[in-house]
């Protein structure tokens, strides 16, 4: 009898407040990562259209986020991505989204909420600003206007229907070593992911490269003092 | 109607626009455009004007087609006349009986009419078309026409519109409050976006004209990313540029015109794109964070400069070339996987509609000013490897580190020298540090994620 009344309160709860059902129960379309291990993790399948998904900075985020844009641009509909500290290095920004680097934290939100109402946009990415509290009911609330996901780089995500955290332990970087077994340059790192929603809890495990571009100009470590340039104490103690 | 002129003084050719409201110089005639209005009156005003000075004298030739008006000048001329009126409808008929020399015919084709025996226009004009294309040429058929009254010499052009205006006075009290001016201006401007729409226009740039209690007037020019006729767009720009306005008096008028219109059209979509249908809302959108906040949409130009935080140069774009990319980038990446499932759609290989998987990669992140960081070194053959870093809120331990990656150059502009290190840290973050040799001092540059 009790699961019954509960079955019927969560039939009226859905009907009357359908936006606050929680995503596993897949009421809204997901906006698929294009990452297969991942997408596999997620209640929909991807990001959930027209709610607000939060991702805590670092620990592979950016990668994933961005690999997540060229997979919408890929499958012919639009991504967004808001730059609030203007971090992106312009040699790795692939063409595709629509890159927005904003003068201000505020001015950051104002165009993710500019982009969202539009509809135009599958999927909206915001860094550097990590929105909270009230800006990310509003940022809510724009996306459930438009349709559109957001996934907002943020560690406060009390508003958010999808939390998703990724770390890096340390010794999980393979390193290509030199010829006397020095660390040479990063191969690629194991990411943990997980994933959060209201009645989900899952976690995947991605390997990524690690890109590199070489910045080697000088052969010597001493190359800058025959420019003129004074050595270091501590080099000339140990030459 | 077509008024033809010949004066004494072609200068006062001029005074003829009090009369008529357009007037062209071809050589030595005057065209007048009487088209609309009182053929009398405007006929007596026109010869009171052109024959004020003593001695002057004006002949006027009018008629319904350029050709008859230009031989009736010609015939009022010489018949020492004022004026040569062919009625309606009888051009031809007037044409008729005066010599071939008339209409100006070419010396060859002259010459061939005068062998055929061809000597007046309505000798001509009696012809069949392909009579005399066959023996006089395209001359000749030029000719003939103008022998039938038929002249579609565009003696006028068309009018310009003009651009749509709005703008209101009031003498019993003044403005002061922005928000007062605000209110009459969305008025104003909701009568200017109303025409525009009815035209199929957008306005590109509008001007501002505030008329103050002081006699002077103010301009502020206000433009838009794009043609748009939305009242809230140009409503947002106008209630920025009034935040930026200092009057030096209260306001007793104002005025809104369009400077610039453009096509408000769209451009045409291939129905394999999903993003095309919302192809205009997203470009209204980024027109509006453009308009809102200037040239933040961007894309980098990459130079090979040896330092990652000088190659880039952010250019920006504006709302048609970012959503326009949309379709570039796709049909740029078709182009290099020709047997892309999905991207060949738009080069019409293969219709699909699975996406093919993406690899995300671990990338540099670059904070946009180097963060000085305290750093404690370690030797490690021959060189100072960062072994703990402080970045003003937390100390990190170095788990590992590889560098140096040294660069340096510009001794003669900007000199600079760094050791870069790439090390992880506590946290499993990688990062980037650099020490500048000329300073000693490090910094924290950057991290992968």
């Amino acid at each position: 009898m009790a699961v019954a009344a509960l079955r019927e309160l969560r039939e009226k709860l859905d009907r009357h407040f359908p936006d606050a059902t929680p995503v596993p129960r897949r009421t809204t379309d997901g906006v698929a990562t294009g990452i297969a291990a991942l997408d596999a993790v997620l209640p929909n399948g991807g990001f959930p259209k027209g709610r607000l998904s939060v991702w805590t900075p670092n620990g592979g985020a950016t990668a994933v986020l961005r690999a997540a844009c060229l997979s919408v641009i890929g499958r012919q509909e639009r991504a967004a991505w808001i730059d609030g500290q203007g971090t992106m290095a312009g040699p790795w920004w692939e063409g595709g989204p629509v890159l927005i680097r904003p003068r201000s934290r505020v001015h950051a939100l104002r165009a993710a909420e500019v982009l969202l109402r539009s509809g135009g946009f599958a999927l909206v990415v915001v860094t550097g600003v990590e929105p909270e509290g009230t800006e990310n009911v509003r940022l809510s609330r724009a996306a459930h206007d438009g349709g559109s996901a957001i996934v907002a780089l943020t560690p406060n995500g009390a508003t958010a229907a999808l939390k998703m955290s990724s770390s890096i332990a340390p010794d999980e970087y393979v390193w290509l070593r030199g010829p006397f077994g020095e660390p040479a340059t990063v191969d690629s790192v194991a990411v943990h992911v997980r994933v959060n929603a209201l009645g989900w809890n899952r976690r995947t495990r991605l390997v990524l490269p690690v890109s590199w571009h070489v910045v080697r100009s000088a052969m010597s470590p001493l190359l800058a003092d025959r420019r003129g340039m004074t050595r270091p104490a501590a080099l000339r103690m140990s030459a | 109607m077509f008024l033809c002129l010949q004066l004494s003084e072609p200068a006062s050719a001029v005074r003829c626009l009090t009369v008529v409201p357009r007037v062209v110089a071809d050589h030595d005639i005057i065209w007048c455009d009487v088209r609309g209005l009182p053929f009398e009156t405007t006929i007596g005003r026109l010869q009171t004007i052109v024959t004020e000075q003593p001695g002057s004298w004006c002949a006027m030739g009018i008629a319904a087609t350029p050709v008859a008006a230009h031989v009736a000048v010609r015939q009022a001329r010489h018949r020492q006349q004022t004026l040569v009126h062919v009625p309606d409808g009888t051009d031809r008929a007037f044409l008729a009986p005066l010599p071939i020399d008339v209409l100006y015919p070419d010396f060859k084709v002259a010459n061939l009419l005068d062998g055929a025996g061809v000597e007046t226009c309505g000798d001509l004009a009696q012809l069949t078309r392909e009579s005399v294309e066959i023996r006089f040429g395209a001359a000749g058929a030029r000719l003939w026409r103008l022998a039938r009254a038929d002249d579609p010499r565009p003696i006028f052009g068309s009018v310009p519109r003009a651009l749509p205006s709005a703008s209101i006075e009031w003498t019993d009290y003044t403005l002061r409050r922005a928000e007062r001016l605000l209110f009459v201006i969305n008025a104003l401007c909701g009568n200017v976006c109303t025409t525009l729409h009815a035209r199929g226009e957008g306005a590109v740039s509008m001007t501002l004209r505030l008329s103050l209690a002081n006699r002077t007037t103010f301009e502020y020019p206000v433009r838009a990313a794009r043609a748009t006729a939305n009242q809230n767009a140009w409503i947002r720009l106008l209630r920025l540029a009034l935040e930026r306005i200092i009057l030096t008096d209260a306001v007793t008028g104002i005025a809104l015109h369009v400077t610039l219109t453009g096509a408000l059209g769209g451009t045409q979509g291939d129905v394999f794109d999903r993003g095309f249908g919302t192809a205009h809302a997203t470009e209204e959108a980024i027109a509006h964070i453009l308009d809102d906040q200037g040239a933040v949409v961007v894309e980098p130009e990459n130079s090979s400069h040896p330092l990652l935080d000088r190659r880039t140069t952010w250019r920006p774009i504006d709302a048609s070339q970012a959503v326009g990319r949309h379709t570039e980038q796709q049909l740029a990446r078709a182009s290099r996987r020709p047997n892309d499932p999905v991207l060949s759609v738009l080069t019409g290989n293969v219709i699909a509609t699975s996406a093919s998987p993406t690899v995300p990669t671990l990338t540099l992140q670059l904070l946009p000013t180097p963060l000085r960081i305290t750093v404690s070194t370690r030797p490690h053959r021959d060189v100072e490897h960062p072994a703990m870093y402080r970045d003003g809120k937390q100390t990190h331990t170095i788990i590992e580190s590889a560098g140096p990656d040294l660069a340096s150059g510009e001794r003669w502009s900007a000199p600079y020298a760094r050791a870069y290190f790439r090390c992880i840290n506590d946290e499993g973050t990688l990062v980037w540090i650099y020490r500048d040799v000329r300073t000693n001092a490090w910094y924290l540059h950057g991290w992968w994620d």
